[in-house]
């Protein structure tokens, strides 16, 4: 009896070590999709969002931006339009939050590549967003390019994928 | 008596009827029948809905249909075949959005639009589930060994605003289960009156249903 308590006790501790392992030196993996989650709620906004937390959403999503970004979306509304840094970005996401009312972003079926020195990561994922007004979401598959900076993986780079070449 | 007076009661027929005569037995099929449709409907025949115009008139907007993962687990896509395409090239992860398109180009062949006709190494094709008029024009595009080519049925509309062109062959997830309308030959060929109505960058998308996105998002 006393040797399955020990068992128990044993599988708990492991499974408690485990968890906090992954608590406080989280994978790679973990940290980009955590930060993705993060992007698609900070781009999400509603016209009853008042104007001081349209702007601390944009300053918090330039938190997860590297100084550099590199945005180059073809997609419809953005024929092949660039945007070169983090600046350029963040006063196009606030002219969008002034014209749209309503945006809603979600991503899906995301696939994170790491490269083996973890110093940068690869995210193929499918984003759908829902603007306010339109009876359709606009679904478009994207490639994130993440850089490992102080122990956080900053966005430095944006990119339309086109499922058909 | 005692019997008697529980087999003719309301609250006794109530609990055969939800739960069964034998409450354990029933437990048991109900797991297993929540572990096959699990199965079933997340790596055999994914429910999909429809969005967009470009396989009209074929397949029309918010039709709901299923993937056949396993199609193609004993052969190659075939010409004509309508199919699932991967949004991304490299993603992995679990399946949300997908491509609905017909495969009209094989690895190795040339494929070309001429005067709204397809060309196949040069040679125009029959394709009889075509019911509106096109014009496109495009050069020829050879396919690599493991490429294919895709396309909607609903060419109409100016070819910059349908989404079509090469894909590899791991892109493909399946066969799509039914094969949508059945007007190739027949009287009942009159285009849906959306068809001509094309929004860009929303062409023969196709979608979880809403329940089903519900639960993929709980899993991310």
């Amino acid at each position: 009896m006393k040797l399955v308590v020990r068992l128990i006790l044993a599988g708990v501790l492991g499974a408690v070590v485990f968890w906090s392992w992954g608590l406080f030196f989280p994978a790679p993996q973990k940290v980009i999709g955590k930060n993705l989650a993060r992007l698609a709620r900070l781009a999400t906004f509603s016209r009853t969002d008042g104007n001081i937390k349209r702007l601390a959403d944009t300053e918090r999503l330039g938190s997860l931006l590297a100084g550099n970004v590199h945005v180059v979306l073809d997609a419809p509304g953005f024929r092949g339009e660039s945007l070169d840094s983090r600046e350029e970005l963040l006063q196009a996401v606030l002219a969008a939050r002034s014209q749209v009312k309503d945006l809603e972003t979600k991503f899906t079926d995301i696939g994170i590549h790491v490269s083996p020195d973890r110093k940068s990561a690869e995210a193929f994922l499918t984003v759908m967003a829902k603007v306010g007004g339109e009876p359709d979401p606009i679904i478009e598959a994207l490639k994130f390019t993440f850089q490992n900076t102080n122990d956080d993986w900053l966005i430095t780079g944006v990119e339309t994928e086109k499922a058909l070449r | 008596m005692q019997g008697e007076t529980r087999t003719a009661g309301f609250w006794y027929w109530l609990r055969v009827l939800t739960i069964g005569r034998r409450p354990k037995r029933t437990l048991v099929r109900l797991a297993v029948l929540v572990a096959a449709s699990v199965v079933v409907f997340k790596f055999v025949l994914l429910p999909i809905r429809v969005m967009g115009l470009s396989m009209e008139p074929s397949f029309h907007d918010h039709a709901v249909n299923f993937i056949n993962r396993l199609a193609y687990i004993s052969g190659e896509p075939q010409r004509g075949d309508v199919v699932g395409i991967r949004m991304s090239t490299n993603a992995d992860g679990p399946l949300q959005f997908m491509l609905l398109k017909r495969v009209v180009g094989l690895p190795g062949e040339t494929i070309s639009f001429s005067g709204g006709r397809l060309l196949v190494n040069g040679e125009p094709q029959e394709e009889p589930y075509l019911k509106l008029h096109s014009n496109w024009n495009e050069r020829g595009r050879r396919l690599g060994s493991n490429e294919y080519f895709f396309v909607g049925d609903n060419r109409s509309m100016p070819p910059e605003q349908h989404e079509h062109g090469v894909a590899y062959r791991s892109q493909i997830v399946g066969r799509v289960l039914f094969k949508g309308k059945r007007n190739y030959s027949g009287s009942d060929s009159a285009p849906h009156p959306e068809a001509q109505r094309a929004t860009p960058g929303r062409l023969g998308e196709a979608s979880l249903p809403e329940k089903l996105r519900e639960d993929s998002r709980t899993r991310e």
